[in-house]
């Protein structure tokens, strides 16, 4: 790596992004001028839409009495209301435009009301409406001042004190700062428009930098040039970074300074809040952009280094950049708050510290961690990216095409899918489970488990492999395993529930603790499947059915056809997560991918489905055994003696040994397979 | 492998460019098989073949844009597996293709390819001063390269190819898409090339282009070498009056055999 080199290229791709009307426009006139009026033009108008409202009198129609009933008298003499006496409570509301705001039904309130009797008064109003909502507001308001007058009157004849109803007296006093307040408003709103500011920022650039010039021809160019693959690497993130931050900074700045001002709130609304960011926050918000731009356009840069044309390169980061508003909008919700678990969560936790220095100011301990995990996950996914780049059919955009849409007829048999297969039947199988697997296991849960393995999972990847005339015996690795991988296998399957629970029970406490709901279905389900089949035919249905269907699409179709595209540890890895989104429960999650993960091993590593099918039905019958004997494991609670999690993780270290000394068939020439 | 130095074989100066038993497939399809040549300082030797005889394959691998399976490939006497980068000092590279950044002028782009060439401040803007001048580029260095015709797009791209003054050419179809006026031009600028000194090796599929620059030919077909040698060398041995006749006798000789018993 030479640091002449990177610059070069660098100070080359940001000459001619700014060259780019496009650049131009998600860097400066995006996030400087046009949000920052947006937001401006919303607040004012919803601003003076509220006043508005305020103004206008609501319209209150009442019946069940006439004008000389003492509410209407009260209601009559505030120029808040507007009475209209209607005939009957059936009255249509219609609020906002002159229509009744509200109504009231007066008829359970007679008009001399015996000093120790309760009068009855119904409010209709419609909760959707705001001019209804007020309306309704503004006469409890009314009532309770009344009923307020009228026990202290009656408290009065009584020659009692107005303390015998009321003991205690409640005054809130808010003692947050103005610019607790301000910061508390400005969290909600600042991470999620300069995550989208960076992102959008850096989208244009990664692309623009990879897959655009691979359409114009220009890499072979820049590849014969005597630098390295790292170099060209490191030169165009260092551009998009600089992009990407510059647009996340001109954001904040300009957003910064128009809070400042009176503009936006009026003088009220400011005595109360205090939208002022200092300069220390500033700086460490500067610095919480950083880092969400390292990673992000790592992320980017990574994804769109595989599309061939500009056009794929959209289409590959649209859905990545909605992903990244998800946990934008996640971390708006209350509750969430930057722990030492979720600041090792990439880009959650940078947008979760951005969030807490607004409200809170800067935790040392906290920031440290953040910074630290994302220059991690930015190292690891530069690392790929660096991989990606020294590629020559990444780099040359010479790969197979899909093929999924052509007559059988027309194809020709070939050993194995390709990458894009595998992904389209990952995700044409996630889709049937969440529709068609929900909706028959609703039904019944036996058979509907069943029809889900076997109909939803099963028969399309097969299906699919005949289809396009594949080879069964490369497709779905049925090739005989060694007697240690068989062997590392089984005791893995065995021996892995004790790691899996450690770890997922960690994450539960920390991350992402589960409903107890989740852990009472479970039960009851797997007792509704005893009930039908008893033990056989649980253990069929849990252990078996899973380890065959899920095997065949992960293990199968999905990880052959990655395999080629992938090295090995992204292999195992990326297959891992897939299998765990498979089980389309978030809870699950980091347990069923960590089991994912090793099967993945197991397959690479002895070059045999065999070997994770075996891991699969073993590992699912221990769980149900375990169960069986402790039924808090559910709750991701031991609840076992502490020598058969000792023996379980010691299995799992042995498997794990005997496994890792195994040669995987692929990893001597992957080119000729 | 005791295959001796490509030095102690070869009769004068050791080859520029040198190939051995080289092959290369993408995936079930062989694109190359095991061809060898070579090509001397000096020399313009042109590469003819059929569309997918494995031309821009072979020139790729050269190029340190593509591994080969097997085989050898030296440049300058460096290994392309072995020393990429070194290789790509030594040589200049250009596609018909021409893969410019529109956004850059003429001059920015040599500028930076100069620069990642590691070329000193001062012999940079020597250097393309006279490359400017050399190859008529003088009325449109301020132009972006986005608003070039193509001829004066082939000249900035050539520029760029000999700009670290590299001992190799390797052109893949450098007069593609250009006119007469345009593609005589870059062919005689690569004989001027080869005149000083340098090795020169272009692929095409026009004939008379080859008897008009070449010294010598490899002819590639199906991914092996048909033949090679000089044009009148080819002539006399298929018998026939003109490069283009000899190259179809040479490729329905081929493939007679090849659909044969």
């Amino acid at each position: 790596m030479r640091f002449r080199v990177i610059r070069t290229i660098a100070a080359k791709e940001l000459l001619e992004s700014f060259r780019d009307r496009r650049t131009l426009f998600l860097m400066v006139f995006l996030p400087v001028i046009l949000y920052p009026l947006l937001l401006l033009l919303v607040t004012q108008v919803s601003v003076s839409q509220k006043a508005k409202l305020e103004a206008k009198p609501s319209v209150v129609g009442y019946t069940g009495a006439d004008e000389n009933h003492p509410l209407m008298a009260i209601l009559a003499e505030d120029r808040q209301y507007q009475l209209v006496a209607v005939d009957s409570p059936d009255h249509p509301l219609d609020p906002g435009d002159g229509g009744l705001d509200c109504l009231v039904d007066v008829s359970g309130w007679p008009a001399e009301l015996p000093a120790n009797s309760n009068a009855e008064l119904k409010l209709h109003y419609l909760s959707i409406e705001d001019a209804s909502r007020q309306a309704r507001d503004r006469l409890e308001g009314s009532l309770s001042a009344w009923s307020d007058a009228e026990v202290a009157r009656r408290l009065e004849e009584l020659e009692l004190s107005v303390s015998l109803v009321e003991p205690v007296t409640v005054e809130s006093l808010d003692q947050s700062a103005p610019s607790q307040v301000g910061g508390f408003v400005l969290g909600a709103i600042l991470p999620i428009l300069v995550i989208l500011t960076v992102i959008l920022g850096a989208f244009y650039p990664a692309i623009d930098l990879t897959a655009g010039e691979k359409e114009r021809g220009s890499i072979q160019t820049l590849y014969v040039a005597p630098i390295s693959s790292f170099e060209i690497a490191a030169g165009k993130y260092l551009a998009v970074v600089s992009i990407s931050m510059v647009s996340g900074m001109a954001n904040l700045l300009s957003i910064a300074l128009l809070f400042s001002h009176k503009l936006l709130l009026g003088e009220q609304m400011l005595e109360k809040v205090d939208f002022s960011i200092s300069g220390s926050t500033l700086v460490v918000l500067f610095f919480t952009i950083f880092l969400i731009a390292l990673f992000f356009s790592a992320l980017l840069l990574t994804v769109a280094v595989l599309a061939r044309s500009y056009k794929e390169a959209q289409n590959y980061l649209t859905p990545v950049m909605l992903a990244a508003v998800v946990p934008a909008s996640v971390v708006q919700l209350p509750g969430f708050e930057l722990t030492p678990a979720l600041a090792l969560v990439p880009a959650v936790n940078a947008m979760l510290l951005m969030k807490q220095v607004l409200v809170e100011g800067v935790v040392p301990q906290l920031l440290f961690l953040v910074a630290a995990s994302t220059a991690l996950y930015t190292a690891l996914v530069l690392m790929g990216a660096g991989r990606l780049f020294a590629q020559e059919e990444v780099i040359l955009g010479e790969r197979g095409n899909m093929t999924l849409l052509a007559r059988r007829s027309q194809m020709r048999p070939r050993r194995r899918p390709s990458s894009g297969e595998g992904l389209a039947l990952f995700g044409v199988v996630l889709v049937l489970l969440f529709y068609v697997g929900s909706l028959i296991q609703a039904a019944s849960p036996a058979w509907g488990l069943a029809g889900t393995l076997w109909g939803v999972v099963l028969i399309p990847t097969v299906g699919l492999a005949w289809y396009l005339k594949l080879d069964f015996r490369h497709t779905f690795q049925v090739g005989r395993p060694t007697a240690r991988s068989m062997l590392a296998a089984g005791i893995l399957g065995i021996c892995s529930w004790s790691a899996v629970t450690f770890v997922s029970a960690w994450f539960d406490r920390h991350v992402l603790p589960a409903p107890p709901e989740l852990a009472e279905e479970m039960i009851r389900l797997l007792s509704d499947l005893e009930q039908l089949g008893g033990w056989p035919g649980l253990v069929l249905l849990v252990a078996v059915s899973p380890a065959i269907c899920e095997e065949a699409l992960c293990r199968g179709f999905l990880f052959s056809g990655l395999r080629g595209r992938l090295a090995p540890w992204a292999l195992v890895l990326v297959t891992g997560v897939l299998f765990g989104l498979l089980h389309l429960n978030l809870y699950r999650l980091v347990g069923t991918t960590l089991l994912g993960v090793v099967m993945g091993l197991l397959v690479y590593k002895s070059g045999s489905i065999w070997t994770s099918v075996l891991f699969h039905a073993l590992n699912n019958g221990v769980a149900l055994l375990l169960l069986a004997i402790a039924p808090g494991m559910l709750e991701n609670e031991m609840g076992l003696p502490l020598w058969l999690v000792g023996v379980g993780l010691a299995g799992t270290a042995a498997g794990l040994a005997l496994i890792a000394r195994e040669r995987s068939p692929w990893a001597t020439n992957q080119a000729t397979d | 492998m005791n295959t001796p130095e490509p030095a102690t074989v070869s009769p004068s100066p050791p080859p520029a460019i040198w190939l051995e038993k080289v092959s290369r497939s993408y995936g079930e399809v062989q694109a190359v098989r095991r061809i060898g040549f070579a090509v001397y300082p000096g020399e313009v030797v042109g590469l003819l073949g059929p569309n997918g005889a494995g031309k821009t394959t072979t020139l790729r691998m050269m190029a340190t844009l593509l591994k080969p399976d097997s085989g050898r490939i030296q440049i300058a006497g460096f290994d392309v597996v072995e020393q990429p980068l070194a290789v790509r000092s030594a040589l200049g590279y250009e596609t018909g293709d021409t893969g410019l950044y529109k956004r850059l002028k003429p001059v920015e782009f040599l500028r930076y390819f100069g620069r990642l060439h590691g070329i000193e401040k001062q012999a940079l803007e020597r250097r393309i001063a006279e490359l400017v001048e050399n190859l008529q580029m003088v009325g449109f260095t301020d132009r972006l390269c986005g608003n070039l015709s193509t001829g004066q797009q082939q000249r900035v791209s050539l520029a760029r190819a000999l700009l670290h003054d590299p001992q190799v050419l390797v052109l893949d179809e450098p007069t593609r898409g250009l006119d007469i006026l345009s593609s005589s031009f870059v062919l005689e600028s690569l004989k001027r090339a080869a005149d000083s000194g340098r090795a020169v090796l272009f692929s095409t599929h026009i004939m008379s282009e080859v008897e008009l620059t070449c010294s010598r030919v490899v002819v590639l077909h199906r991914g092996e070498v048909l033949a090679e040698g000089s044009i009148s060398g080819l002539l006399e041995r298929t018998g026939e009056g003109t490069l283009s006749r000899a190259f179809l006798a040479l490729v329905s000789q081929r493939d007679a055999e090849g659909d044969g018993p």
